[in-house]
């Protein structure tokens, strides 16, 4: 980026200063420029903290949370689940049987150790895009074949709001049918439809969802995603 | 023939730069929205956007520029269907007062990034593609559709406001890590 501006009589524009650290001054410029460091005292110092400005927000970007795949989600499972089993086996081998998260903690164990016995899914559905969901659906096929391959437990709900209540319904065939296989084949497998969306849906767009007969109408798919997290439920973005 | 042959060559190289830069470009959605699920989602539509719209790009050396383009205008989308719907449920969701949040609000590198989410669109965007994706002020200028000029002076602008922000951090959070932004009078 060629600049002519700057001389021996003018100060220093930030806009130069900017260009200088962003290196986008050509040869010739930034020569310059480094020049007039030593006639300028004030000079290193601004171009030291605009250089600190940009590695401070070079820095505060460098380690950010990774996004969450279903695949990286749906593995992350599985060291849940690994210690999950060890801590229910510890729970045999001390005698202590019968733990289901639905019926009260009379183990002795700490709740926390109860409610890891068995695994707890949740996929949240927001998006009405089809290819997605029978994606989404495909991996929990997976995620259920291996959990009954190694004979342990785990419970999955799919809660549908916003645009993805559609998919549940039987506008789409081809999820109908992959709905009705991996219900009738899996019976810790539920699916469930938010109200508040298919009411609204029915105002404001006139439209009428007809549910899948394997989907339960729940109140608020919101409410339930957040109150299945509070019970501790693995949350899987579909 | 021969034609068809190179076009999927074309696309086959294309995708392939663009899965390469995936984490460049989720860093730069991150930069925008905050949201780790929202900025995966920019990507996801923009990664589909550009794939499906190659033949398009004019030139090749351009993509990233290009499709960071795309990947603002997701964004734009976004926010504006927000503004149109105003579904309460999803305003719960994003809003929710989460305590590991509020806990990691207090470090450094939380505060910085509120501050570059404070900063107007124009002045963000500016900065963000210079400084985390570290593109030429011409690739700014394409990716945002505005002179190279313009760039500078936001670029300038963002730069000033961002470190006055900075400067207003709470002395509490003040750290050895920033020991230079201080608002000198």
């Amino acid at each position: 980026m060629k600049d002519s501006h700057h001389n021996s009589h003018k100060p220093v524009s930030d806009e130069l200063i900017n260009a200088f650290i962003d290196h986008q001054l050509t040869n010739e410029d930034r020569l310059d420029l480094l020049s007039h460091i030593k006639q300028d005292d004030t000079l290193a110092g601004r171009i030291c903290e605009m250089k600190q400005l940009k590695e401070l927000t070079q820095h505060a970007f460098a380690d950010i949370p990774s996004p969450h795949h279903i695949d990286e989600k749906t593995r992350s499972v599985f060291p849940r689940l690994a210690a999950a089993i060890a801590i229910f086996s510890l729970g045999l081998l001390l005698g202590i049987a019968g733990i289901y998260s639905n019926q009260q903690n009379t183990t002795g164990l700490p709740a926390s150790a109860s409610e890891q016995a068995q695994t707890r899914v949740l996929v949240h559905l927001t998006s009405a895009d089809p290819e997605s969901a029978l994606n989404t659906l495909q991996n929990l096929q997976q995620l259920l074949e291996q959990y009954s391959h190694n004979q342990q437990q785990v419970m999955v709900e799919v809660v549908a709001n916003g645009d993805a209540v559609q998919l549940l319904s039987r506008t789409s065939p081809a999820i109908a049918d992959r709905i009705a296989e991996l219900s009738g084949q899996y019976d810790n497998l539920s699916f469930a439809a938010c109200k508040n969306t298919i009411d609204q849906m029915k105002i404001t767009r006139g439209l009428k969802i007809d549910l899948l007969p394997q989907v339960k109408l729940i109140d608020s798919g919101v409410v339930q995603v957040i109150q299945r997290q509070r019970d501790g439920w693995t949350y899987i973005r579909g | 023939m021969s034609f068809m042959f190179k076009n999927r060559a074309r696309h086959k190289k294309l995708s392939r730069q663009l899965c390469e830069n995936r984490n460049r470009f989720y860093k730069l959605a991150y930069s925008w929205s905050g949201d780790s699920m929202l900025a995966d989602d920019l990507v996801q539509d923009a990664t589909q956007k550009a794939l499906a719209s190659f033949d398009s790009l004019k030139d090749d050396s351009k993509l990233q520029a290009w499709t960071c383009q795309i990947m603002l205008n997701c964004y734009r989308d976004w926010l504006r269907r927000r503004k149109e719907t105003l579904d309460i449920d999803e305003l719960s969701l994003i809003g929710n007062s989460n305590p590991q949040r509020e806990l990691s609000s207090a470090d450094t590198t939380q505060f910085v990034r509120n501050c570059i989410r404070q900063l107007s669109e124009n002045h963000r965007n500016v900065i963000t593609l210079v400084d985390l994706m570290e593109f030429s002020y011409e690739e700014v200028s394409l990716s945002l559709d505005i002179p190279v000029g313009t760039v500078m002076s936001r670029l300038c602008r963002g730069r000033a406001q961002l470190k006055l922000l900075l400067a207003d951090r709470p002395p509490s959070q003040t750290s050895a890590a920033n020991p230079g932004l201080r608002r000198v009078k």
